[in-house]
């Protein structure tokens, strides 16, 4: 199975970067297809179009405790009534989207991964503890993602 | 590990917050919009080498990282006094028309159109990009995503680095282009140019061709009578990489030309008692207010302020599209606020025809890509202009080159009051005798849409949606009804 395993956040805005981190420290021992966004928007689709599967990881707010993981589906996340973001396009509109318009081309499993974050307000390229914390179970987890294939 | 139910309700503070006051017969007597920016990161990049920064700033902003790398690149240039080479220029802006290419298809595409091809009255759920895919159909949609992407190749392969550009350099850019990365550039470059036809295509005939969005476009809900300023190149026409910055009152009447530093002589900021941002006016004007009309000294940037200000476009089809906007709209300048929208599908075909003509010509390919350093200067201010309006990035360096002040100044801040004035008139319209629906939520969040605001654009943590919240006050100031869209 063609599997990429995609990196979204901001690498200096601290617990931003957490989905970059994953993607970095995994690509250093694990043979696969990584990739690292710093947006939602289509070029998402640019980068998982063609894959069976795709792994997504990126930074989550809910209020939960900081370094949580969330497995998530598409559904999950997607909650708003109305697609429209002034600025940029959510994940899960972005994903549809691509079932949309690429039906034969979207991988047909993509999970996402998430991380509960603490600060995304100031600048910095730390994360706080223990999101760095959640960083090598959420290498872990992916690893037994890939090699069930 | 577990399941979870996402509760979208994030965080507010730091997002868009819009307070609207009615009057004694439950009609608008006020109306505000705060948003909180992030905080520190011109503090981040003090100590920092001035060649690091440009690096640094692309990451800033996931959607305007070309746009970041260049102004800082730009204002490297000035530090060490040095000037680059013909064709480091060539590259730089080759670079940036491929960056708005990509950036004002997604806002058009994503953002912009489904307002219109869909329609504002429609269910949100239908009114969103999925809608308008259904409305233009598959096959064009596939066409305008995979021509997008030919954007985004370009960007990467200027870049140096897949998604944070790293190539711009003091004086020049660190990598030349080959002559086999000529002809690909060329070659997507075609594609590029037939997807800004295509979107002027779609414009006009969903748009104009249909009388109820034209309406709209012309109505005085959406109208704010302003001045103007953007970049403009020795023929007066418009530029996004470099030029003269060119202000212009309401009639179309210049108000003054500046270069660097001299920004600080025309642009001043007002703080204001509701909100602890900071609210840019021109200084050569005075504070006149939140006002719209003749006299203001609020101005706005990005599309429409650039169409405006300039004497044409530099490329021919885009100038027949400009020509065509200022004959359909009957007015100079143009105060539609919707008008935006045309003014963004004639840009992005203008620098899909730009990075055309830059991979067509001969001096692309020169080794020439890097000129020599000069002394330390201690100050330099890179101005481009980002597809969302002027950009300013404005540094002071000790001897050595480490970073001892930064000031940015992004569109947004610029279109502060030209926003909150946007926001002011469409409730002003919409909210009558105390009668507040959903519906005048998306009609005022279409006042915004055009400046396609960039508040937290560095942060696009999930569920990634950029919470919005309209609090309504009545005469006693007190809370009346709230609207959300989260």
């Amino acid at each position: 199975m063609k599997t990429i395993v995609v990196g979204i956040g901001n690498p200096i805005l601290r617990d931003d970067s957490v989905g970059i981190k994953v993607v970095e420290e995994l690509s250093r021992d694990v043979d696969v297809d990584t990739a690292i966004l710093t947006t939602t928007n289509f070029e998402v689709l640019d980068k998982i179009l063609g894959y069976d599967k795709a792994i997504i990881v990126d930074a989550i707010q809910t209020g939960n405790e900081p370094g949580t993981i969330y497995e998530l589906s598409i559904d999950d996340v997607f909650v708003t009534y109305s697609f429209t973001n002034t600025h940029n396009l959510t994940l899960a509109t972005t994903l549809k989207l691509g079932y949309v318009i690429f039906p034969e081309k979207m991988p047909k499993e993509i999970k996402l991964i998430a991380i509960e974050v603490e600060d995304v307000e100031n600048f910095g390229e730390e994360c706080t503890p223990k999101v760095k914390e959640a960083i090598p179970k959420v290498v872990e987890t992916i690893k037994k993602e890939i090699s069930k294939r | 590990m577990k399941k979870i139910e996402i509760n979208p309700i994030t965080r507010l503070e730091g997002h868009g917050k819009i307070a609207i006051f009615l009057d004694e017969s439950g009609n608008v007597a006020e109306a505000f919009f705060q948003v909180v920016e992030l905080r520190g990161y011109e503090k981040f990049l003090v100590g920092m080498p001035i060649e690091e920064v440009p690096r640094t700033v692309s990451t800033i902003c996931g959607v305007c990282r070309a746009i970041h790398h260049t102004a800082a690149t730009k204002a490297s240039d000035q530090i060490y006094g040095v000037e680059p080479t013909e064709t480091a220029k060539k590259i730089r802006e080759l670079f940036v028309n491929a960056h708005y290419v990509e950036d004002h298809a997604v806002i058009l595409y994503a953002l912009g159109l489904p307002d219109f091809v869909v329609g504002p009255e429609a269910d949100p759920a239908e009114r969103n990009i999925v809608g308008l895919v259904k409305k233009v159909g598959v096959d064009v949609a596939k066409e305008v995503l995979r021509k997008r992407s030919y954007a985004v190749k370009i960007l990467e392969m200027l870049g140096g680095k897949p998604i944070h550009p790293v190539a711009g350099l003091p004086g020049g850019w660190s990598k030349r282009i080959t002559e086999d990365e000529r002809q690909e550039i060329e070659k997507l470059a075609k594609e590029l140019v037939e997807l800004g036809k295509l979107t002027i295509q779609i414009f006009e005939d969903v748009i104009l061709k249909n009388e109820k969005y034209m309406e709209l476009i012309t109505s005085d809900a959406y109208r704010s009578v302003l001045n103007y300023m953007g970049t403009i190149d020795e023929k007066g026409r418009v530029n996004y990489y470099d030029g003269v910055q060119k202000i212009i009152d309401t009639k179309g009447n210049e108000i003054g030309r500046f270069t660097g530093k001299e920004y600080l002589n025309y642009i001043a900021e007002r703080v204001l008692p509701w909100s602890y941002l900071k609210m840019p006016y021109l200084k050569t004007i005075g504070w006149k207010g939140i006002v719209d009309g003749d006299g203001t000294s609020l101005y706005s940037v990005g599309p429409l302020a650039r169409l405006n200000v300039a004497d044409g476009m530099n490329t021919p089809l885009a100038q027949e599209a400009y020509e065509k906007m200022f004959d359909v709209l009957k007015e100079r300048p143009i105060h539609y606020v919707m008008a935006y929208h045309w003014a963004r599908a004639i840009e992005l075909l203008n620098a899909a025809e730009r990075v055309l003509e830059l991979a067509q010509d001969p001096e692309i390919t020169s080794p020439d890509v890097r000129a020599e350093l000069g002394e330390v200067t201690g100050e330099g201010v890179g101005i481009i202009e980002a597809p969302r309006g002027t950009l300013i990035h404005h540094y002071k360096t000790d001897e050595k080159g480490i970073v001892t002040e930064a000031n940015l100044i992004v569109a947004t801040t610029h279109n502060k009051g030209p926003i909150t004035l946007a926001i002011r008139k469409a409730a002003k319209h919409f909210i009558k005798n105390g009668q507040v629906d959903e519906k005048i939520l998306n009609y005022v969040e279409m006042a915004f849409r055009p400046y396609d605001l960039c508040l937290a654009c560095a942060t696009h943590v999930l569920p990634g949606r950029l919470p919005i919240e309209i609090n309504i006050y009545d005469c006693d100031g007190n809370l009346y009804k709230t609207l959300r869209n989260f």
